[in-house]
């Protein structure tokens, strides 16, 4: 991937930012699907697990690897490490393992085709994020994939969510495909067609309400401790 | 801006596996490099200039360009090389490969593959040679033939890459006797060629029986190579000579065959079978040694390496057709053997190549689409002659003299037994050496006689051979069965060769000794049913893409008459100017075959000098004519000879050629995912999909639709136009334009499009597309397969633990399901083997509903870590079901669906280093009873479209340190079974070996067929 390995470095940059801005009220973690793989996750009972993140499949299935995986280049490139790729119109489901409340920033993805597609500008879909916040209501976003670059082949990019992907319970992705007639996903026209690959899902456990007040407490009598000596 | 799912065509997936890298030892291995060699280097380094030769030019080695441009490559090697400094090196290439040979480590392998100047790191594993009338039967010498049009290729230099060559044959001399007949050039004649084509700059490299002066106008060179021969520690027969000089015959065969001179007097045996001649017989030759015969083997070897730097130098001497008769790779484009050619491709040398002695089983090697991959079918010749016995009653047989006998006393061999000898050594005329060192016949009944000998048990040539020791002058050579064949076999003293059904009259009249017979001169026989597919010749479909034909044609490969190499020859006395007489033989093999076609591509570029390699090769295939079988009907089985039988005549004015060049090769390779897709060349010339390369034979799987695209150009010299028509069996199929209207010079291009009706899924179906002015056809094979499934047929990983992520593309639309099976560790046994030994020590059980069985073994398996040549044998009760005969003791079997039952394998001490190895077999049986190691799961999509496709993935993890095999069914969520993937995880090798052709079982079946 030799000439878009600056990819890491930005997204490395980018959780940094967002973890200096996060660290007063929550623990900003990146997933980045490093541990404990190589890995397959299939419905309905498969999970992932990630700093205290559970992630698995609705429909489709998911394999997290290096673009190694891919036998027929298929992967989108610009990644050298392990990503996790959603397959055969795949959705992928985030939430805390504790069923913690969590915000979620930003994530890298790509279009993950079938083969090599081998001409440049070539339109690939969307990738659509929906929250569901603890009240039940929804936030949604999606985001082009991008097209084919002078190389023919798709990459990995960098997104940004609104503020308002916080207080989430769940978050899950899907994709659809670019056709003449807007972006459509599990017809027969396009069946199993919609993939992508996902890495760096930035995220943050919001502390619940009573978890700040017991904080507060704890940090009260944490300097109520430390003052006792001087008394 | 396209949209995804309208670019999406009616997809398949290329199968190409990469060979992925570990293991202490040296091997030898080929690395190749990144930068172009300076036979395709066209500028893109600042600084030096391209040296690529311009269409109808030849690289000019010594150029200031060129010389600059190779220093470049020098210096950029040894800076890879001193990333492995303490490697011996065995070659470096410059000129049609970029790259080295060298002994390596396996880490130095894994260095090296992580070396982004690295292109590919592959096993230095040696490949075997592959084994008149013809230039008649083919049409060249027929009146109105391209040899009575002056087009015998004068002035085409065609370079030999084999075992060598004997300089002091006729058929190599630039000079002519009194009578105007070939005469060797170390003997008084006339010389009737001129100097060197200017394009020459080779050269003649003397050694023991090879002085500077067995060099000359017609044999322009003469190199040898074998570094890679010594470093594999194999040590050379004492019979061999360290110089160009042939002495397994192969290379003098090959070389008389492609270009060998007109009338050349060939005597067999002692007795004289008519003369011989090359296909072109009036080109050039320079012969390159890369094959060696070895202690403790009747079959000489080849490394790939010693074949490259041949390649490499020939691409530099100025060649501009290469003959390789040696076995190659089946499933690996980039093997260096083929990058060689390409290169030498992109140079506008054409290639002929050997298809394999393997078949009738899919083995083709030489798949690669940039050179000319040929079978081998029978010719016309058979000379039978008259045996007229005392009593007037005359038969009549095979008999491969021209001399006849007049009329002679006739003996039963049976009524002239020497004393002691037992009754069958007798019947069978049994020679010394077939009885102990004993004569079976007694020379005082028999001096002056013809002799009637039985078939049976000896060589058919050792009878005659005993025949002449005990001073006969004839043989009736008498079959016993109905069964068994009738052959033309070189006999040593003039023989009829007669059916069982004249045996009894025979022996009735002659019994008691008063008989007599006279022998007719041997003639052509009427009526032979020819050309047939050779049974040897290796069948397609392509097994490293199905959507390249191969072979790409058929040329006579059966019983070719040609030169050879005399028995025995000594240094010394060809120093003094005492050459051995000429020796010639009649041999079959597909390395017979290749020079034919080599010796046609010599004829074509002597007529058209611009044309490019592929252009001539489609000339060649769109001309080919009908092969048949046996019984006279038509053989419709492509997979045997490609686009048919060469017919050069018609060859040299083809109307309409598909051309191709390095770009279109280059988008190939990116296309199958062989290149890297972001890297500059991919870059600069994009990707193509296999079925759309510009070649004369379209082939392609067909889920539902297919539509496959051609560019044809008019190289009659006149406007023209062509109507197309299209029929393949099971599809509606149609060309787009149906009409071409092409001024002299112009391309038009045009889309052949299949839609599947009736044809039944996973086979075949062969068809023609036909281009037609009305006077000349250009016809190409179609060849589709309908499928339900298309899935890779085998993944290959060197992770313990990893994923793996494939597309499969389908012709139905339904549920779909996928089941692993495995993996299962290898079962090891130890054995030991001795030289020509068959151990049999090794069984297992294969129990009803197995998919599959793979049994190996590997060099660093064996004592010999490489230097055993050691060879695989698998039975079911007695029946052979699977073997490996390659070149060292890296073996492979699989066997797909195999009968239940209790399986042997033998490992054959074919040559093991000091007589002796002991190895570690493994095998693995995917049963439903199979106990999987670690864990093994696939995914699939649950519903599929028809023309869609979808994503298998697989994860697997299991111990290193060991080899893994597996196999995932598919299935329509019912019963169906639509296919499978097999996977192969291996822990172990730095590389996985992929399987090569070899001659082996060839020379097996041969010496059988002699008796």
């Amino acid at each position: 991937m030799g000439s878009r390995n600056s990819f890491r470095s930005v997204a490395l940059g980018v959780t940094v930012a967002f973890g200096f801005v996060a660290a007063p009220h929550a623990s900003a973690v990146t997933l980045g699907f490093e541990t404990g793989v190589p890995a397959l996750i299939a419905p309905p009972s498969d999970t992932y697990l990630e700093s205290g993140f559970a992630v698995s499949m609705d429909t489709g299935f998911g394999v997290i690897d290096t673009d190694v995986t891919c036998l027929f280049g298929q992967c989108p490139a610009g990644n050298p490490t392990t990503f996790l790729s959603a397959l055969n119109d795949g959705s992928v489901t985030l939430r805390h393992s504790k069923n913690y409340e969590f915000a979620i920033s930003g994530f890298d993805a790509g279009f993950f085709a079938p083969y090599y597609i081998g001409l440049p500008d070539v339109e690939s879909g969307q990738v659509m994020v929906t929250g569901v916040k603890s009240s039940g209501a929804k936030v949604f976003a999606s985001f082009n994939l991008g097209s084919t670059d002078a190389f023919g082949v798709f990459n990995f990019n960098t997104y940004a969510l609104r503020s308002s992907f916080t207080g989430l319970r769940s978050v899950s992705f899907t994709a659809c495909v670019a056709t003449d007639f807007g972006c459509e996903s599990g017809t027969d026209e396009v069946l199993n067609l919609s993939q992508f690959s996902v890495d760096n899902i930035r995220v943050a456990v919001v502390p619940e309400p009573g978890t700040v007040v017991l904080m507060g407490l704890g940090l009260v009598g944490l300097m109520l401790a430390r003052r006792a000596p001087r008394r | 801006m396209n949209k995804f799912k309208s670019i999406l065509p009616g997809m398949l997936f290329a199968l190409a596996m990469s060979a992925n890298a570990q293991q202490a030892d040296r091997k030898s291995y080929i690395v190749q490099l990144a930068d172009a060699p300076a036979a395709g280097y066209t500028g893109q380094v600042r600084g030096y200039a391209a040296t690529k030769p311009a269409a109808g030019s030849k690289l000019k080695v010594s150029a200031a360009n060129v010389q600059a441009y190779v220093g470049y490559l020098a210096n950029r090697q040894s800076s890879v090389l001193a990333t492995v400094a303490s490697a011996p090196v065995t070659y470096r290439y410059t000129v049609a490969f970029n790259g080295f040979a060298a002994r390596l480590t396996a880490a130095e392998v894994a260095k090296l593959k992580a070396n982004s100047n690295v292109v590919s790191v592959t096993v230095d594993e040696p490949r075997t040679l592959d084994t008149s009338r013809t230039p008649a039967f083919v049409g060249v010498s027929a009146s109105g033939g391209l040899w009575s049009n002056g087009i015998k290729g004068e002035d085409v230099i065609i370079g030999v890459v084999d075992g060598g060559i004997t300089p002091e044959n006729p058929s190599f001399s630039h000079k002519v006797d009194a009578q105007g007949r070939p005469v060797a050039s170390h003997l008084p004649g006339t010389v009737v060629y001129g100097p060197a084509p200017a394009a020459w700059s080779g050269a003649c490299a003397a050694g023991p029986g090879f002085p500077a002066t067995a060099c000359n106008t017609k044999l322009l060179g003469a190199r040898k190579y074998d570094a890679g021969f010594l470093n594999s520690g194999l040590v050379k027969q004492p019979v061999e000579f360290d110089s160009p000089r042939d002495v397994d015959g192969h290379g003098s065969h090959t070389s008389s065959t492609a270009g060998g001179n007109a009338g050349v007097s060939a005597v067999m045996n002692g007795l004289p079978v008519g003369s011989i001649s090359g296909i072109a017989p009036r080109a050039r030759i320079a012969a390159y040694k890369v094959c060696w015969l070895y202690v403790g083997s009747d079959l000489a070897t080849c490394f790939p390496s010693d074949s490259i730097a041949a390649i490499d130098q020939a691409v530099a001497d100025g060649v501009d057709v290469i003959n390789f008769s040696i076995s190659g790779t089946r499933t690996n484009f980039l093997d260096g053997v083929e990058v060689a050619f390409f290169f030498a491709s992109d140079a506008g040398v054409f290639v002929a190549a050997s298809a394999g002695n393997n078949g009738p089983g899919n083995t083709v090697a030489h798949m690669s689409p940039w050179l000319t991959t040929v079978a081998a079918s029978t010719h016309d010749r058979l000379l039978v002659a008259n045996a007229q016995l005392g009593n007037a009653a005359v038969y009549t047989g095979p008999s491969l003299q021209n001399t006849g006998l007049a009329s002679a006393p006739l003996i039963l061999a049976t009524e002239a037994g020497a004393v002691g000898a037992s009754p069958t050594a007798v019947r069978l005329c049994f020679a010394a050496e077939d009885n102990g060192g004993v004569a079976a016949l007694d020379p005082v009944k028999i001096a002056g006689k013809i002799v009637v000998c039985d078939r049976g048990t000896n060589a058919r040539t050792n009878k005659s051979l005993a025949v002449k020791a005990a001073g006969g002058v004839g043989m009736l050579l008498t079959n016993t069965t109905a069964a068994q064949t009738l052959n033309g076999d070189a006999h040593f003293v003039p023989t009829v060769h007669l059916a069982s059904s004249a045996r009894d009259a025979i022996y009735a009249y002659a019994a008691g000794g008063a008989g007599t017979a006279s022998l007719g001169a041997g003639s052509q026989a009427s009526g032979v049913v020819a050309p047939v597919m050779a049974d040897f010749s290796s069948r397609g479909p392509n097994l490293a893409n199905s959507s390249i034909l191969k072979p790409d044609i058929t040329a006579p490969g059966v019983d070719v008459l040609a030169a050879y190499s005399p028995d025995a020859a000594n240094a010394g006395d060809i120093a003094n100017g005492i050459y051995p007489a000429p020796a010639f033989d009649i041999i079959s093999g597909t390395s017979m075959s290749s020079p034919h076609v080599a010796g046609m591509g010599a004829l074509m570029r002597q007529a058209h000098r611009t044309w490019s390699p592929a252009a001539i090769k489609s000339a060649l295939m769109t001309t080919s004519t009908g092969v048949k079988l046996a019984n006279g009907a038509v053989d419709t089985d492509r997979f045997g000879y490609g686009a048919g039988h060469a017919n050069p005549n018609a060859a040299v004015n083809p109307g309409l050629v598909y051309d191709a060049g390095t770009p279109d090769y280059l988008a190939f390779l990116c296309g199958q995912g062989l290149l890297n897709p972001s890297g500059a060349t991919c870059q600069a010339f994009g990707f193509i999909s296999p079925w759309n390369l510009n070649l004369a034979s379209l082939t392609s799987d067909v889920l539902g639709r297919q539509t496959m695209y051609r560019t044809v150009r008019n190289v009659s010299g006149a406007s023209a136009t062509y109507s197309g028509s299209v029929a393949v069996p099971g599809f509606t199929a149609t060309v787009t334009p149906s009409t071409l209207t092409l001024a002299a010079g112009a391309e038009g291009s045009f889309a052949v499009a299949l839609q599947r009706t009736t044809a039944p899924f996973g086979a075949w179906s062969f068809g023609d597309l036909v281009w037609t002015d009305g006077v000349k056809s250009v016809r190409s094979p179609v060849t589709a397969r309908s499928l339900a499934l298309s899935a890779p047929a085998a993944v290959e990983d060197t992770r313990a633990s990893g994923t793996k992520s494939f597309s499969v593309a389908t012709g139905y639309a339904g549920s779909m399901k996928a089941t692993p099976k495995g993996l299962v560790a290898a079962t090891r046994t130890v054995g030991t083997v001795v030289t020509d030994e068959l151990k049999c020590d090794a069984s297992f059980s294969v129990p009803a509903g197995t998919q599959r069985v793979r049994v190996a073994l590997f060099d660093s398996d064996t004592t010999g870590k490489g230097a055993d040549d050691l060879d695989l044998e698998v039975y079911r009760g007695n029946t052979l079901v699977g073997s490996s005969g390659g070149a060292t003791a890296e073996e492979l079997v699989n066997l797909v669906n195999p009968v239940p039952g209790t399986y042997t394998v033998c490992v054959v001490g074919f040559a093991p280093k000091n007589g002796s190895s002991t190895y570690t077999l493994s095998s693995w049986v995917v049963s439903p009873q199979s106990v999987a190691t670690g864990s093994f799961r696939v995914a699939a999509p649950t519903q599929v479209a028809t023309g869609g496709v979808g994503s298998v993935a697989m994860l697997w993890s299991v111990p290193a340190g060991q080899r893994y095999f597996g196999t995932v069914q598919y299935t329509d969520g019912a019963a169906a079974n639509l296919g499978s993937t097999t996977v192969y995880v291996d822990t172990v090798s730095p590389v996985i070996l992929q399987a090569a052709s070899s001659s082996k079982a060839m020379l097996k079946a041969q010496a059988k067929a002699l008796q």
